[in-house]
């Protein structure tokens, strides 16, 4: 075993790598694939120098070919073959492409203490839906949010609210697919309200780059429908807000 | 050097005891003296001003390198004795004279650390009001009575410290139980000068006991307020780390430079001591920083989410690569430490199945939440997120994962005490198959509400990772419970060659302490820097040119360049150590 | 051999710090700066400019030292509750806002009955206001009355406000701040009701000064009534050496805020005293336990 401890270490990375390569759909990020690959070779490599004896075996190889301990061809493929595989690696970097640059950008920009909406200051930390307080009329407000939504929302969230309406292939970034269990669920409901209310515009600094094509929404929507169509996303892609009191999560809940 | 008890009441060791407390706590008081003279000074020379700015590293900078020295170095001094203490205790335990000088060996440490810690201490203490006037008058006008009691505390820290130096070798053998209760003292007041301290550093970031106008209304207030409490607690674990990390690193120097094998056992097994306490105090440090996350989102959620979710949040990926590293670094060290325990490689086969657990945990506590993709990556996943990679983003898949890495690691330990010896109890079988059921009961149980997280809103989520925590600790405690008994008495292949062990498992312990201090730096600039333009937060607006937020690369590179200062620092005080270990 | 491990293991040191700096380089880098001062300007929204108002009446302005907007407050002034309903009817030929107007611009126009002549231009030290910020004092009053908000800032109010706004000393800014200019006169600017403190820190050294601050009784100048002056013990020290500060650089004299407000002046000589005195004690112990060794060597 510990004779092959070269060819394993080779082998077992470059099935991972196919693996990651090959197996995960949609195909992951080069900057995911980048980390996942530099951890599993770290990985390999402390592996075999944590016993003697493999760190021996692993070492023997490479030492035989630098030594030359191997047949000619051997050594040539070797020496060569370096140099080649790095300026390849190097080329493959260095090649422009057509794609867009990256996109850095936090997924839940940090949100001000208080904005703006309609001339009129909110302090987001005290901030919570009103039409929550009248449970009995919340099926109410929820299909009159529904309406609203499929006025405004519907184009590029989506009919089923999974942020792929008609328009939304053309943004970059896509819009929220409110189905994951990253995007709403994640959040409270203030924060939505902000996100909504504000729009791409009033993303913050931390959060840039982001080209969010977000409309400002209380120009062309009032508060309440704000938070009626709030309400029914949440209802409509069954998740429910975040909260930090307990207790009031089940109030969504049917 | 009498060591065996029969030292006379008085004599050389009186003489010498009281020059050396002297000598410290002149050395405090020239130092303060010099303090006073540079603050006056310079308030005189200066200009009067809101903020003045210094040239080359401007305000921030230069406050930031000294204060984040000061503070490991304070780590050091504090975490120190606390180890020293209960390996002596250890020694009086078991009476194995190795455990006594091992003690003496972390204690010899101390000396010349605490005129460090001093030193920029003081330099501090000028820089802020020197740079800073308005605000220091500002915090001192709240803060002073504390500062008084600081200044009491230090000058009693510096005096049981060097009483409990000076006096190891006069109180052995029965008076040993006095030198425990010095021990102990240099640990109270030790604690108590970081909670001082912690006071004026929470106030900061989660004020209290003040007006609507920043008068100060009630001094108690505002230093129990929210954060302290859980701060304290953070930073007395990592403390602990943070010490057995740093003379783990002096062992293996130490162990590098040895001429004989009798010293390089010595070193190896001191820097065995030292990663074991390290790793043994840093296991417990996620869950002290959960509770301080949550104290800060109580406080106020908007930097809550500015520290987990917004700007800063791109440096938790740095942390999460730092922790990983941590645990691949303590088990490499372990399984090469096997290498010097006869019969040790009985437990090879299970290093396969453990770094590969290790593996998938890392990978998993690497992904990142926001996944940095290019326009055609992003059209292809869907959406800002990715469908599978996705899940593993979220809080519940990284719990998991860190739970799965520490019962692995906890593993890694247990195999390595087991190393050299064969259980001779005739319930060995049953024994083996408890111990290996409670292992896999809390694996379930970890995985099991880690998939089930996924299916709950968040407020439910949250206390799952309690119950995993939980099955965690329940795991090794009866781990322990039964390991014990069982090897009572066990048959014992051979003896640990300690000394025995490749160069490169010194460098796993360099390794340690280098990113322990790394991580140390990063975790303090992002506290630190969650204010924001605050000085104190939602209250006392920072309206300096410093108020600003730097990018993530400049505050790396100057917490990398903290982090060198500070070993060159150490490798200075250890040179002394070393020269005056030499000379005794 | 030891500077050899050492110099390895520095190599080592740096190559981890420079990877973790090197990923560091990697995240996404922007800068994020504080917010910026808010500034009227003629598109700021009626809402927002009456949450200005009130923030000055509290703050800057100054008028609620004897003015009340709620149940509690002072009465040295009138109640601003009802100033907007009152306005109209005031004075024949203005309408409310501009009355509300005149009266902040030039409080001496028209007294309201029962009130002595008191107050100094909203415009002028201490409230010291710009022309914006006394049209946002006035949409809060008109709100808090209740009558519409009538008030607009023009593109000329905001440009003369901009250049109003000029950088002034700290200490200077707390006397505004703590209504000290309006009865003392500062640089010309300031109430009657009390002596001009433009040169007087060439009469009073810093430190009597600060005394008066604490303790207005300590003496009075001479000329002026004594026991008008309320006690400025209650600001936090460092405002009061600001104060202290700003008087004593308008005579040319050199006075450290900081320095002299630092814990470590008052008791520092104290402290110091008491630290001197334990070393001693130690110094005297390290002998009585010398000459206890050398008694029992002999």
């Amino acid at each position: 075993m510990v004779r092959w401890t070269f060819a394993l270490a080779l082998g077992l990375w470059l099935a991972v790598f196919a693996t990651l390569r090959l197996f995960i759909i949609p195909p992951a990020p080069v900057s995911v694939l980048t980390i996942y690959m530099t951890l599993v070779t770290v990985a390999i490599l402390l592996f075999v120098m944590a016993n003697e004896a493999r760190w021996q075996g692993f070492l023997a190889p490479p030492r035989a070919v630098f030594a030359g301990r191997v047949s000619r061809p051997v050594q040539v493929t070797v020496l060569a073959g370096l140099p080649i595989l790095v300026g390849f690696v190097a080329h493959l970097r260095l090649t422009p492409t057509w794609d867009a640059p990256f996109e850095p950008r936090v997924v839940h920009p940090q949100p001000p203490s208080s904005f703006t909406i309609q001339g009129r200051r909110i302090e987001l930390a005290a901030l919570t839906n009103p039409l929550r307080s009248d449970p009995a009329a919340l099926d109410q407000r929820i299909a009159e949010g529904k309406t609203i939504y499929y006025r405004n929302c519907f184009f590029c969230h989506g009919d089923a609210l999974a942020g792929d309406g008609p328009f939304a292939q053309v943004f970059r970034p896509l819009p929220a697919n409110f189905r994951d269990v990253g995007t709403i669920s994640m959040l409270q409901e203030s924060f939505v309200f902000w996100r909504v209310a504000t729009g791409g515009p009033g993303l913050p600094k931390g959060a840039t780059p982001w080209h969010s094509a977000m409309p400002v929404w209380q120009q062309f929507l009032a508060e309440e429908e704000i938070w009626k169509a709030i309400l029914f996303i949440y209802a409509g892609s069954g998740s429910t807000p975040r909260t930090w009191e307990e207790g009031t999560a089940d109030v969504n809940r049917h | 050097m009498g060591v065996d008890g029969g030292v006379p009441a008085s004599g050389p060791w009186l003489v010498r005891t009281i020059t050396g407390v002297w000598k410290g706590v002149f050395k405090v008081s020239v130092m303060l003296a010099m303090t006073y003279l540079a603050a006056q000074l310079l308030s005189a020379a200066l200009p009067a001003a809101d903020y003045r700015s210094l040239p080359l590293l401007g305000n921030r900078t230069a406050v930031w390198i000294v204060a984040e020295l000061h503070l490991m170095f304070a780590a050091f001094v504090l975490g120190v004795p606390i180890f020293a203490l209960i390996t002596e205790i250890i020694g009086m335990a078991t009476r194995e004279r190795r455990y006594d000088d091992l003690a003496r060996e972390f204690t010899r440490l101390l000396a010349m650390a605490y005129t460090l810690t001093a030193v920029l201490g003081c330099v501090l203490l000028v820089l802020f009001l020197a740079l800073y006037p308005k605000f220091t008058t500002y915090m001192s006008s709240i803060f002073k009575p504390t500062w008084l009691l600081y200044l009491v505390l230090i000058f009693g820290e510096v005096i049981v410290a060097y009483l409990y130096w000076y006096t190891w070798d006069a109180l052995q053998g029965a008076r040993k139980r006095w030198h425990i209760l010095i021990g102990l003292l240099v640990n109270l007041w030790g604690t108590a000068l970081l909670f001082v301290a912690d006071a004026w550093v929470t106030f900061m970031m989660s004020p209290a006991g003040i007006d609507e106008a920043n008068n100060p209304t009630s001094l108690w207030a505002a230093a129990t307020n929210l954060t302290w409490m859980p701060i304290n607690i953070h930073r007395l674990l990592a403390n602990v780390a943070f010490g057995g990390a740093i003379a783990a690193a002096y062992a293996a120097f130490r162990f590098l430079a040895a001429d004989s094998d009798e010293e390089r056992a010595r070193f190896d097994w001191m820097g065995y001591v030292g990663s074991f306490i390290a790793i043994g105090a840093f296991i417990p440090l996620p869950f002290a920083g959960y509770w301080l996350g949550r104290e800060i989102y109580q406080f106020s959620e908007q930097m809550g989410v500015s520290m987990m979710g917004g700007g800063f949040s791109w440096l938790w990926i740095l942390q999460a690569m730092i922790i990983g590293s941590l645990f691949f670094a303590a088990n490499v060290y372990l399984w090469l430490g096997m290498g010097r325990i006869p019969g040790g490689e009985r437990y090879t086969r299970f290093q396969v199945p453990m770094m590969l657990v290790l593996t998938l945990g890392f990978l998993v506590w690497a992904t990142p939440r926001s996944i940095i993709a290019t326009g055609a990556e992003m059209a292809a996943m869907g959406g800002s997120h990715h469908p599978f990679l996705g899940l593993f983003g979220v809080m519940a898949a990284k719990n998991t994962a860190v739970n799965l890495m520490i019962l692995t690691t906890f593993l890694s330990f247990m195999l390595y005490r087991r190393g050299n010896r064969v259980p001779t109890v005739s319930w060995t079988l049953a024994g083996k198959a408890a111990q290996s059921l409670a292992i896999l009961i809390a694996a379930g149980v970890v995985v099991g509400y880690g998939v089930y997280s996924y299916f709950v809103p968040s407020i439910v989520r949250i206390g799952f990772s309690l119950y995993q925590v939980a099955a965690v600790l329940v795991a090794m405690a009866v781990f322990v419970a039964i390991d014990i008994p069982l090897l009572k008495g066990a048959r014992e292949i051979g003896v640990i060659r300690w000394g025995a062990i490749p160069e490169r498992a010194q460098y796993a312990l360099f390794f340690l302490a280098i990113s322990f201090t790394w991580l140390m730096g990063l975790m303090g600039y992002i506290r630190s820097g969650i204010r924001q333009y605050w000085h104190i937060y939602g209250r006392v607006a920072d309206e300096s040119a410093n108020a600003y937020t730097m990018t993530h690369g400049d505050a790396t590179l100057i917490v990398s360049s903290i982090v060198v200062v500070f070993f060159l620092l150490v490798s200075a005080v250890f040179a002394m150590a070393l020269r005056d270990g030499r000379k005794v | 051999m030891l500077l050899r491990t050492f110099l390895r293991i520095f190599v080592f040191v740096l190559l981890v710090v420079g990877i973790y700096a090197y990923v560091g380089q990697l995240v996404p880098q922007f800068e994020e700066h504080p917010p910026k001062k808010k500034v009227i300007t003629a598109q700021t929204g009626r809402k927002e400019l009456v949450a200005i108002g009130q923030e000055l009446l509290r703050g800057k302005g100054g008028c609620l030292i004897c003015h009340k907007d709620s149940e509690t407050g002072n009465t040295r002034g009138p109640d601003l509750r009802q100033a907007a309903v009152h306005a109209p009817t005031r004075r024949p030929g203005l309408d409310g806002e501009a009355y509300l107007l005149e009266s902040l611009r030039d409080p001496e126009a028209f007294l309201v009955e029962g009130y002595p002549k008191m107050m100094s231009s909203a415009l002028k030290p201490p409230a010291n206001l710009t022309p914006a910020e006394v049209k946002a004092v006035v949409a809060y009053l008109q709100s808090l009355g209740g009558v519409e908000v009538s008030t607009v800032v023009t593109e000329d109010d905001a440009a003369q406000s901009q250049r109003a706004a000029k950088a002034v000393h700290r200490g200077r800014a707390l006397m505004d701040q703590h209504a000290c200019t309006g009865c003392h006169k500062v640089e010309g600017e300031g109430g009657d009701a009390a002596p001009d403190l433009t040169r007087v820190a060439e009469r009073h050294p810093p430190a009597e000064l600060l005394r008066k601050l604490n303790d207005p009784a300590a003496w009075t100048a001479p000329g002026f009534d004594a026991g008008i002056m309320p006690s400025f013990a209650e600001i936090p020290e460092g405002d009061r050496q600001e104060i202290v500060a700003y008087l004593a650089g308008l005579s040319g004299i050199a006075y450290s805020a900081t320095g002299a407000a630092s814990p470590w002046s008052h008791e520092g000589v104290r402290l110091g005293m008491i630290i001197l005195i334990a070393n001693i004690l130690m110094l005297t112990a390290l002998a009585w336990a010398r000459r206890r060794e050398r008694r029992e060597v002999t």
